[in-house]
């Protein structure tokens, strides 16, 4: 088995200064473990959408009564 | 004379003259003197120009002018909202030199209606975060229990409130910020419908989150709070445009016929067994004052909780984007760390997360058709201790209150009784959108119903 976690987090650190954002590197293993929790947020949300089927989100900014 | 402690027994104590403003002001102030250095529930306080404030209002009341419900009331307000004159710290460093040079709607409506304003509240940086210890302020303290935390963010006015420092506080909520520090504290807290209270004015932390709303001792005290500052406001474009009732009109009624839902999948085996037998004994309450209680079907609080964290990152970040790029070490490390996160989020992250949110809302709307409210625990336990709370909540563990927040639905947090170590437990009480009055009546229905409003927090220092 292949540990790619290195790996990964050597990717996520150059989106992050890709994004204009800077990483500590003492902070880095801490902030990735949290990024890839997120991303297994959106993928549960992906997973309960059926991309044809789902309204598409309105805007919510109208002063006028709903 | 000491009692008031309640918005409601001040007013009639003002009203009948037992008690002026000023010595209303001075009960602030003394419990102020004796709980601050130890709960650090205020960043800004405001006592001489409240001691002004309150002569005026005793001017007034001798002229036979009275503006309100709280008139001559010692309100605080959370430091993200702006008071003209005072600084608006969103408790950072990067907002120490900031004075508003107007006021939020929200405090307008309090001056207007003749509040006492004592000062600007502890909240976590920007509210979100908390609690840090790298920030200008320390974090506010649980007057239960200096120890342990308050809950946030909303924290200062958790603190003040419990403490008695102030009868009523002004908080936000975007993910569970006034109904968790209201738990934890053991007061009162509405998050309001989204829509009723104008956000004009308020720091925000996620637009389509954000929630302004009363924290107090009582669920009466939150109507009285919310008949001043609820209602349309053009200056927030998502203000709602109907007049509003008076929230305190269905105090008092009787809960018989009501159908309260129980939304056990929100928080069966997620919750401590104390706050799991407080909330049973809470339904049995509800049944004995007349109410239908019933087990509902909801959505997993995880999947609410996923649309939650990417929606409140990528809304926080976009507010956050450039001060996190050009001076990143400014922001205390929670707060950048975790806002952060935003940034790798994709556009379809985020419109993926407002389409689930708006599937989710439909089947709650669908089972709100069916019963008048849902009763469940406001926080999973009591207050932990200020160092134990985990940095990495946002998408480690599913907010019990991030419903309320989505939806956009009235959610109250009532105290629902103590642990055994004597810390409060909360109780949450959601409604049909712009049914903020019958929430409010539901939590009153049940205080009265309890004891749990009779105990107060005893300053203990180990």
């Amino acid at each position: 088995m292949v540990d790619d976690e290195p790996l990964e987090r050597n990717r996520f650190a150059q989106d992050a200064a890709r994004l204009g954002l800077r990483i500590d590197d003492e902070d880095l293993a801490e902030i990735h473990a949290a990024y890839s929790k997120l991303m297994l947020l959106t993928r549960r949300v992906r997973g309960g959408l059926h991309a044809d089927s789902e309204p598409l989100p309105q805007p919510r900014f109208e002063a006028g009564p709903r | 004379m000491t009692p008031p402690l309640t918005i409601a027994a001040a007013r009639a104590a003002l009203d009948t003259g037992r008690i002026c403003a000023r010595d209303l002001l001075q009960q602030s102030i003394d419990r102020f003197a004796t709980w601050e250095s130890h709960v650090h529930a205020f960043v800004t306080p405001t006592l001489e120009a409240a001691r002004h404030e309150a002569d005026a209002v005793d001017v007034d009341m001798a002229a036979g002018r009275h503006r309100g419900p709280l008139h001559g009331i010692p309100i605080a307000i959370k430091d993200i909202i702006d008071a003209q004159g005072v600084r608006t710290t969103c408790h950072s460093w990067l907002r120490q030199a900031h004075v508003p040079s107007q006021d939020a709607t929200v405090v307008a409506r309090l001056k207007q209606g003749g509040a006492v304003l004592l000062g600007k509240l502890a909240t976590h940086e920007f509210a979100f975060g908390g609690p840090s210890f790298d920030l200008p302020f320390p974090p506010a303290r649980n007057p239960w229990d200096v120890s342990r935390f308050t809950g946030g963010s909303s924290s200062g006015a958790g603190a003040a409130v419990a403490a008695g420092v102030a009868l009523g506080a002004l908080g936000t909520d975007t993910g569970g910020s006034i109904r968790q520090p209201a738990a934890l504290c053991g007061v009162a807290g509405l998050k309001p419908t989204y829509g009723l209270v104008s956000r004009a004015g308020v720091f925000p932390l996620a637009w389509s989150l954000d929630h302004v709303g009363p924290l107090a001792w009582t669920a009466e005290d939150c109507a009285l709070i919310l008949n001043v500052v609820a209602g349309h406001d053009r200056s927030d474009a998502t203000s709602h445009a109907a007049s509003v009732s008076d929230f305190t009109a269905q105090l008092g009624r009787n809960l018989r016929g009501l159908r309260l839902g129980v939304p056990r999948a929100w928080f069966l085996g997620s919750v401590t067994t104390e706050v799991a037998d407080a909330t049973e004994a809470a339904l049995r309450r509800f049944a004995e004052l007349g109410a239908q209680v019933v087990d509902v079907p909801v959505a997993p609080l995880a999947d609410w909780h996923a649309s939650l964290a990417i929606i409140l990152l990528a809304e926080a970040f976009a507010v956050h984007a450039e001060d996190l790029r050009t001076h990143p070490s400014t922001y205390g490390a929670r707060f950048r760390d975790r806002v952060m996160l935003g940034a790798f989020l994709s556009a379809r992250d985020y419109l993926d997360a407002q389409r689930s949110r708006l599937v989710l809302t439909a089947g709650l709307n669908a089972t709100l058709r069916d019963v008048d409210a849902l009763v469940f625990p406001a926080a999973p336990g009591p207050a932990t201790r200020l160092e134990a709370n985990p940095k990495w909540g946002i998408v480690d563990s599913a907010f019990i209150t991030g419903p309320g927040n989505l939806a956009g639905l009235p959610s109250l947090s009532v105290c629902a009784g103590y642990s055994a170590e004597g810390l409060p437990l909360g109780l949450q009480i959601m409604g049909r959108s712009f049914d903020d009055a019958g929430v409010l009546a539901l939590g009153d229905a049940y205080e009265r119903a309890t004891d749990w409003r009779a105990r107060r927090p005893r300053l203990a220092l180990a």
